[in-house]
């Protein structure tokens, strides 16, 4: 009984102790010197019954991507076409994406070279963020299925993937 | 393109808006013709868009400038250098520090070096104060001028009045003190005659007196009296022995000194 007695005290001593100490939080907060809009949403067109184009003059409309940079030099933009659909019917046959990435404006004489400069590699565009502003980024996609043959009747989602990494 | 603020703001006085594209007819501009001839207007945003087409080599520069309307020299201007750079889209957009209408004058788009501009949309937006001239828009708070008071005049003031006070004030004063004395008498006949009259209460205090002594006389306190306490018997529990209970020296001492303190005090009546 005693022990029990002196186990509470101790308890009690600890949590007492416990309640003494003091935590102090340094907060901070950081604004994105780097953001990404969607400016328009990209939509396929179908120039022939077994191919899915954004081509304006396939009927479809190209996507846009808005980069604003605040810190010069210090991001890379990633952008990459689609290389298959989020969502689609079922299609059995060979799909064969091909796209591409350019830049539609520039809100700095800076960033002209912008296309020169970039690196490709599969279906990804990357860029050298290197002057303060926005740039707006133009994505082209295509879609081939089989041999000439006709898509599913359905509806097809597929992404742009944009990104912005720090230097 | 014109926005106000909404009714409730508390600025909802100022309008913004932006002109039409300046240079949709060529390079050179007017800003009369774009500019709303508001007072008070001032401009704070020129937005721009070209195209440059050219070899990467070549020495190209675009100017978009405005001239000071009212003094010598341009009151904007900024220069894009493509010098070395690949042709692109540009779409640009310059703050400026809200530069009243009136310096705003002829705007230009000008290129040097080898290329070419294309796809040319070069806007201003702009502010102004839509209530600067009340008058002028019956949407704002109106100022009150401040209306001259009406003159009353007095109407003891008139001749007519005076001339009516003099004619009494001549009437004999003793003739007055008789009229008063009867009039004083025939009041109060009249008065009580009314008081009888009109006094409900009067008219009937026989029964009004009824009333108050029926009020008086309503058993108001039966439920206390009739109210039965449900009561018992208390049984004596203590049990006293007997004993023999031996004198309190210190109460026949304190009882000595209670005579002896009456003895002094009743020597001071009884002498």
């Amino acid at each position: 009984m005693l022990k029990r007695v002196l186990l509470s005290s101790f308890l009690l001593s600890t949590v007492a102790t416990v309640a003494l100490a003091e935590s102090a939080p340094i907060t901070g907060t950081v604004q994105s010197k780097c953001v990404i809009f969607t400016e328009t949403n990209g939509v396929y067109g179908t120039p022939l019954a077994s191919r899915l184009s954004t081509a304006a003059s396939d009927g479809g409309v190209q996507p846009i991507v808005r980069f604003d940079v605040a810190l010069a030099d210090s991001f890379l933009g990633r952008i990459s076409y689609p290389d298959s659909f989020s969502s689609s019917p079922s299609t059995p046959d060979t799909l064969t994406f091909t796209g591409n990435v350019e830049v539609a404006s520039v809100s700095d004489v800076g960033m002209a070279d912008y296309d020169n400069d970039k690196t490709t590699f599969d279906n990804t565009h990357e860029y050298d963020l290197t002057v303060a502003g926005s740039t707006r980024f133009r994505i082209s996609s295509q879609v081939d299925y089989g041999q000439t043959k006709p898509f599913p009747a359905g509806t097809y989602t597929a992404l742009v993937t944009a990104e912005c990494i720090a230097k | 393109m014109l926005w106000a603020c909404l009714p409730f703001s508390a600025l909802c006085d100022t309008v913004g808006g932006t002109t039409n594209n300046v240079a949709a007819n060529g390079f050179q501009w007017d800003m009369l013709q774009f500019l709303p001839p508001e007072v008070g207007l001032t401009v704070n945003l020129i937005q721009y868009e070209y195209t440059v087409e050219k070899e990467k080599e070549a020495d190209f520069s675009v100017t978009i400038s405005n001239k000071n309307a009212i003094g010598n020299g341009n009151i904007f201007e900024n220069t894009d250098d493509w010098s070395g750079k690949t042709g692109q889209t540009i779409d640009k957009s310059i703050p400026v520090n809200n530069i009243p209408a009136k310096f705003w004058g002829i705007g230009s788009l000008t290129t040097e070096g080898e290329g070419s501009v294309s796809d040319v949309n070069i806007q201003y937006s702009f502010t102004f104060d839509n209530c600067i001239n009340p008058e002028a828009n019956p949407d704002c708070p109106q100022e009150v001028e401040d209306k001259p008071l009406p003159v009353i005049e007095n109407p003891y003031d008139s001749d007519e009045v005076k001339n009516a006070l003099a004619k009494e004030a001549d009437v004999d004063e003793e003739e007055d003190k008789r009229k008063d004395e009867d009039n004083d008498l025939e009041d109060k006949d009249k008065r009580k005659k009314l008081t009888k009259d009109t006094n409900p209460l009067m008219q009937d205090a026989a029964r009004l007196a009824a009333l108050f002594d029926q009020l008086a006389l309503v058993p108001q306190f039966d439920s206390y009296y009739a109210t039965e306490i449900q009561g018992g018997t208390y049984e004596e529990t203590i049990e006293l022995k007997d004993g023999t209970l031996p004198d309190n020296r210190r109460g026949f001492k304190s009882l000595a000194e209670d005579k002896k303190f009456n003895t002094i005090v009743r020597s001071q009546y009884d002498r």
